[in-house]
């Protein structure tokens, strides 16, 4: 009897046990609101000591994009700011800065943390489009009426640019960086076709194009085998890329109409046509596909590409050096006459405050002093220039051209230089719900049968009829957005 | 009057599977249906019961139209392929010496083994407009194909998914023709039945319950395909490749409709369970037919 109830009792505690052991992974991994709580991420423990309401230290979650150089450089900051000793109703502030996840996306992760309430205070790396999602989900807040942001958009001169980014007469984001969308130039492939500048306009443009036209075998004996290269201009998929092969020529050639104002599919279908026909020109020069870290390569193949900013770090890395006379340089995107704007595409992001229960107010306004500390008080005079340093993307300020501290870095990095210029000029993403599926649409029905059907068929200059197609862009984007 | 004792023992060993079931089946599924029929993107505190709507919307999407259709034409040349390989690696390595058995049928395993991110990577750079295969073909033989955004991407998606998974489903053959026994093959072969007609006659019966559980697992994997045209098509060209893991996860995590992307794993799990269940009663109704 005895035994039988030991095997029982045994059993029991194994079966209990195996329980325990498999919930155990249901547990919440998430920010833990309980004193003394320990948490390790990328690689550094912090301890958080009773986090509210105890009156001794106020924790404050920043989570930063997902990059070793954001985490370096706002870890950097935080802990200036957490040095600084600054007090909040007798407690302490102190910010504590993680990794935002990016599996399968940064804007999944910010998903689910709102979700699942492991949402920070704060964060950074949110652009328009998600920040309009949040902002109608209620999930950040409107920073329009602060004084604070007042405070920080005059500092930093910044009064045109959140014109930009306004969303129904609101503001919900602090720009924070922009990466203008332009085009960049095999240098060398240049001067081979006779060309001591950049293009500027579309006659410039048709000019170079005739010029490849004409030279063309010679330079593919040179490893120059297409004029025009675009990575994703076949993938649907990654919607965000119409943003720069499709967005940032039609913000050239509207003069800054945007395609989607609000509920209204605003588009100029004019400017569309122009820009089915620039790549309609190219017809089989332009190579789609997938070519890794292209300015980097010992010879180029192309004559030019899309200037992304991001690119200049790797590239000055593996020795390429930057202008005319070296081994590539950027342009401003292409316009019809000389006197046009440069309009572009703002890749542009910045940084919002998250509203949700899960968010005590005092943390709500912990957050709040450090982006005073950061962008109005003790960190203002260092901040631009070590962004800058860190990750070779330009801060938004309205004065980017004139500001004396970056004088000379720019001077250093004459890349940069020129992109700045570009920055006056560029329009930050439209502020719809359905901004996935209009992009998507527009890849789907429009771009890439063009690309699949004419321009592949198509030599240069063969003029085809893209009509068929930019009805086919107006028609998926409103019906994927369900627009006016 | 006598009080019936409760034996408490089935239930603790089952403890376990029961919690599971509880907390990783019923409980997701549970959530699922809920969501399904709100409008909810998971962020915000407002939402909307929509009742049906996401369901009838199902009905009008093209996207939610392919992937039902595509499952289907992923369905026929997965199972048969799946079949056809696995059978044939399995024959040819239950022939191979004893001490080279074990050798080959790793060899034929390793690929399931092999990440469909990776596989993926490898066949973007292969197939790519400008890769070195199709710059060879474009400039030397004239040929301009553009392998993943043409009518070629299906079938290079259902290539890598049949070198992943042959291999795999070979083992379960292989391990039904080792537990067919020699004797029922001598007594075969003293009736004259050899070579094509012991396979027909005698291993291929026998083994009939394994091809089943082969055709079924083969059927299922056909809906779950999510890597391969994630990473190499996006679903494209014009929805062809796509499937219903990645419209699922297009409808959530990138447009963030998340009551709907609920509503399309429902409709999903009901294909799957239709699918399998017509599949199974054929495949039992070709056992009690065909099979010892």
């Amino acid at each position: 009897m005895k035994k039988e109830l030991n095997k029982r009792a045994l059993t029991s505690l194994l079966a209990v046990t195996m329980g325990i052991t498999m919930l155990a992974g249901c547990g919440n991994t998430g920010k833990s609101d309980s004193a003394e709580s320990k948490s390790a991420q990328n690689g550094q423990e912090t301890v958080k000591v009773e986090k509210t309401s105890s009156g001794k230290t106020i924790t404050v979650d920043f989570w930063t994009a997902p990059e070793q150089y954001n985490l370096d450089f706002w870890t950097k900051y935080a802990d200036k700011f957490n040095e600084s000793n600054i007090e909040l109703n007798g407690s302490k502030v102190e910010v504590k800065v993680q990794m935002m996840p990016a599996q399968p996306s940064s804007e999944a992760g910010i998903q689910n943390a709102i979700a699942t309430g492991t949402i920070p205070a704060i964060s950074e790396n949110i652009n328009r489009g998600f920040a309009n999602t949040l902002a109608n989900s209620d999930a950040v807040y409107d920073l329009s009426g602060e004084d604070w942001f007042k405070e920080t958009v005059a500092e930093r001169k910044l009064e045109n640019v959140t014109k930009g980014w306004a969303i129904d007469n609101a503001q919900y984001v602090i720009p924070l960086y922009v990466n203008p969308i332009t085009y960049c130039y095999n240098s060398k492939a240049l001067k081979e076709l006779g060309f001591s500048e950049v293009p500027k306009t579309m006659a410039d443009f048709n000019k170079l194009l005739a010029a490849y036209s004409e030279k063309k075998g010679e330079l593919a004996s040179n490893g120059i085998s297409h004029f025009m290269y675009r990575s994703e201009l076949l993938n649907s998929a990654n919607y965000w890329e119409r943003w720069f092969d499709i967005e940032s020529p039609y913000d050239a050639f509207s003069k800054g109409v945007p395609l989607v104002e609000g509920n209204k599919l605003t588009a100029d279908k004019a400017a569309l046509t122009k820009v089915f026909e620039f790549y309609g020109a190219m017809g089989d020069s332009l190579l789609t596909g997938t070519i890794d870290g292209l300015w980097k390569q010992e010879t180029v193949p192309v004559v030019m590409g899309q200037g992304l900013p991001w690119e200049i770090s790797s590239n000055k890395a593996a020795g390429k050096i930057y202008g005319l006379d070296g081994d590539y340089v950027f342009g401003p995107t292409l316009v019809e006459n000389e006197s046009d704007k440069h309009y572009n595409y703002a890749d542009s992001k910045g940084i919002v405050l998250y509203k949700n229960d899960k968010i005590s107010d005092e943390e709500h306004k912990g957050a709040i002093e450090f982006l005073k500390y950061v962008f109005t008080g003790e960190g203002k005079e260092t901040f631009d220039l070590d962004w800058l340093q860190a990750t070779s993307m330009l801060p938004v300020r309205g004065d980017l051209d004139t500001n004396e501290s970056l004088s000379s870095y720019f001077k250093e990095n004459p890349a940069m230089k020129d992109i700045s210029t570009y920055v006056a000029d560029g329009i930050p993403g439209m502020a719809n719900e359905k901004v996935a599926e209009i992009m998507t649409a527009l890849g789907e029905k429009a771009v890439i049968p063009f690309v699949n059907e004419v321009t592949m068929k198509n030599g240069i200059n063969q003029k085809p009829d893209v009509s068929k197609y930019v009805e086919a862009a107006m028609e998926a984007m409103k019906t994927a957005g369900e627009l006016e | 009057m006598n009080k019936k004792k409760i034996n408490l023992m089935p239930w603790i060993f089952n403890s376990p599977y029961i919690i599971y079931s509880l907390v990783f089946l019923f409980l997701p599924l549970g959530w699922a249906l809920w969501l399904s029929v709100t409008d909810w993107n998971l962020m915000s505190p407002k939402y909307n019961v929509v009742k049906l709507g996401n369901f009838i919307k199902l009905f009008t999407d093209e996207k939610v139209h392919a992937a039902f259709w595509n499952s289907l034409r992923y369905l026929v040349p997965i199972v048969i392929l799946c079949f056809v390989l696995g059978v044939g690696i399995a024959l040819l390595v239950s022939r191979l010496p004893e001490k080279l058995k074990g050798f080959a049928a790793v060899v034929f395993f390793i690929p399931y083994l092999t990440s469909g991110v990776s596989t993926s990577v490898m066949v973007k750079y292969l197939f790519s407009y400008n890769s070195a295969f199709s710059t060879f073909l474009r400039e030397r033989l004239n040929l301009n194909i553009n392998w993943l955004q043409s009518d070629m991407a299906f079938g290079i998606i259902i290539f890598m998914i049949i070198w992943k998974m042959a291999g795999y489903y070979a083992l379960f053959v292989l391990s039904g023709i080792e537990s067919v026994s020699e004797d029922v093959y001598e007594a075969a072969m003293l009736d004259g039945c050899t070579g094509i007609k012991k396979l027909i006659h005698i291993t291929m019966p026998m083994i009939l319950p394994t091809l089943t559980s082969v055709v079924v697992l083969a059927a299922g994997l056909s809906f779950q395909i999510f890597s391969e045209p994630f990473l190499l098509t996006g679903g494209g060209p014009s929805l062809s490749t796509t499937t219903w893991q990645l419209e699922i996860y297009n409808a959530s995590f990138v447009r963030f409709q998340s009551g709907y992307g609920a509503a399309m794993a429902i409709a999903n799990a009901v294909q799957i369970f239709v699918v399998i269940q017509g599949i199974t009663w054929v495949m039992n109704k070709l056992s009690r037919k065909f099979g010892w």
